[in-house]
């Protein structure tokens, strides 16, 4: 009889399923499995195919990095390196309250980090600005220096003012302690339209003594690219940052403030995209930035929730509005200078 | 006579067959998704019964698609195993300096909802490349 019941019940189930196709159930089931980091990071690990999951499990920030193995297997090398020195040195001079050098968690946005001691002082970043249009006078130097005064800004201003009622991050906010000078304009009348993003614009007008000097290039990207950069541990020849002349500077809109330029040297000094380009779990190895899954954009009202907490949505790496982003946080600040230190991706520019 | 039957039987089943094939994964796929945005730009992609919609920062455009593009599609999605696709490892990360914009699919089949893992706009994870040329190339 019981058989019979639930033979029954299979029965029906099955048609009710066929009819509707589909149950709450199988939806939920689904969300999680879906969802789940844990899904995420054990597919990535089985992907790699070695021993050493424990180790892989402990340090999954190494993770994203392990996916450039795959491209190319001596930038992964030497953004490894770049990435083992500055938690070395993160480590070695201060701990960051919560987790360790930055790798796991950061979900928590009460995290305070404090500044690591360094004796860097006020670190002075020389820049070359190559301005590569049809006509390269179009920018201008008041525009130039427009954009150099808003790095200088905006690499020492805490900005707290700025913050928005309930929010725990003016104690995050942090005055990063660079300075941008500028070191010599080029221009080149080019009649090239758009240079996209695979370093063309480089190539052309290659970098000047990248090794002591940030090169920013001026030029049309198309494609709906503002700018993009290139992290510490690439090649000499491709270092620095490219940027769209209509974001260059002080110009007008939403993105021109300037900031476009904060971001990508954000990225030239080694930080990530405060939602880590990926979800709650994947890390952008700073733990005083709230954890979260996807940028932000336009000019949110806080709090914009996403992983349980509140995002820095003002923070310089997140996708919002120049004028809606305007910090670092003290996390951010030893990620950067840890570049700077004796055996630093970029310490050779710390003594020009 | 005998030669038209010849003909004409396989044809309409043919036509029978693939209209069932239609009508079923009719009910299997609702609604494709696909979103590619970065700081300043974005593009997003709608798929729906026979609608092709695309939405950008540079242009807006809307298409009608004929029964066979609509069953192309059905039949590349069946294809894909969409349980997996949260954990596709993307084959550049271009995205993560501004170098492309960060695409992403959602697929929505039988009322559960499939979220794609992150990608670098134009270069999608193998599993996933059909799909996107088939919308790439039904919008061109």
């Amino acid at each position: 009889m019981k058989k019979v019941i639930f033979g029954l019940l299979i029965v029906a189930g099955t048609l009710i399923g066929c009819q509707e196709n589909s149950s709450d159930m199988t939806n939920e089931l689904q969300s999680k499995v879906d969802m789940s980091d844990f899904y995420v990071f054990t597919d990535e690990y089985g992907s790699k195919g070695d021993s050493n999951t424990k180790e892989s499990r402990e340090c999954h920030s190494m993770n994203v990095l392990n996916r450039q193995l795959k491209e190319n297997s001596g930038l992964y090398k030497k953004m490894y390196d770049v990435e083992y020195n500055t938690r070395k040195f993160i480590g070695a001079k201060g701990k960051p309250t919560g987790t360790g050098g930055g790798g796991s968690g950061g979900g928590d946005s009460d995290v305070d980090v404090a500044i690591v001691p360094d004796n860097l002082g006020v670190i002075n970043i020389p820049v070359y600005i190559h301005i590569v249009y049809p006509n390269a006078n179009s920018i201008s130097n008041a525009q130039v220096s427009s954009q150099m005064n808003v790095l200088n800004a905006d690499f020492t201003n805490t900005n707290v003012s700025q913050l928005p009622s309930g929010t725990t991050f003016a104690n995050d906010a942090t005055n990063a302690g660079f300075s941008f000078s500028l070191a010599g304009t080029f221009r080149y009348d080019d009649p090239k339209a758009s240079w996209g993003t695979n370093n063309s614009v480089k190539a052309a007008y290659p970098p000047i003594t990248p090794e002591t000097h940030l090169n920013i290039w001026v030029c049309n990207i198309g494609g709906g690219i503002l700018g993009y950069a290139q992290f510490p541990g690439g090649a000499a020849s491709t270092d620095g940052v490219v940027l769209g002349g209509e974001y260059f500077g002080v110009t007008g809109g939403v993105y021109g403030a300037g900031r476009t330029a904060t971001h990508e040297v954000g990225h030239y000094f080694n930080l990530r995209h405060i939602w880590g380009d990926g979800r709650c779990r994947q890390d952008d190895f700073v733990a005083d930035t709230p954890s979260s899954d996807s940028s932000n954009g336009g000019c949110p009202t806080f709090p914009s929730v996403s992983c349980k907490t509140a995002d820095m949505t003002m923070n310089y790496m997140d996708y919002t509005y120049d004028n809606c982003m305007y910090m670092f946080t003290d996390g951010q600040r030893n990620r950067m200078r840890a570049l700077f230190a004796p055996g630093g991706a970029r310490f050779l520019m710390s003594g020009s | 006579m005998n030669f038209l039957l010849k003909i004409t039987v396989p044809f309409i089943f043919i036509i029978f067959l693939s209209c069932s094939a239609q009508e079923k994964n009719k009910k299997e796929v609702f609604k494709i998704s696909y979103k590619a945005e970065t700081r300043g730009s974005f593009i997003i992609i709608h798929f729906k019964d026979s609608s092709l919609v695309l939405k950008s920062t540079s242009a807006d455009k809307s298409v009608v698609l004929s029964n066979a593009e609509v069953i192309n599609i059905y039949n590349i999605v069946s294809k894909i195993k969409l349980s997996e696709i949260g954990a596709l490892i993307a084959p550049s990360n271009e995205r993560y300096r501004d170098a492309a914009l960060t695409g992403s699919f959602i697929i929505l089949k039988n009322d559960t909802s499939y979220t794609s893992s992150n990608f670098d706009h134009g270069n999608p994870p193998k599993e996933l490349q059909e799909l996107y040329n088939i919308l790439q190339k039904y919008l061109k």
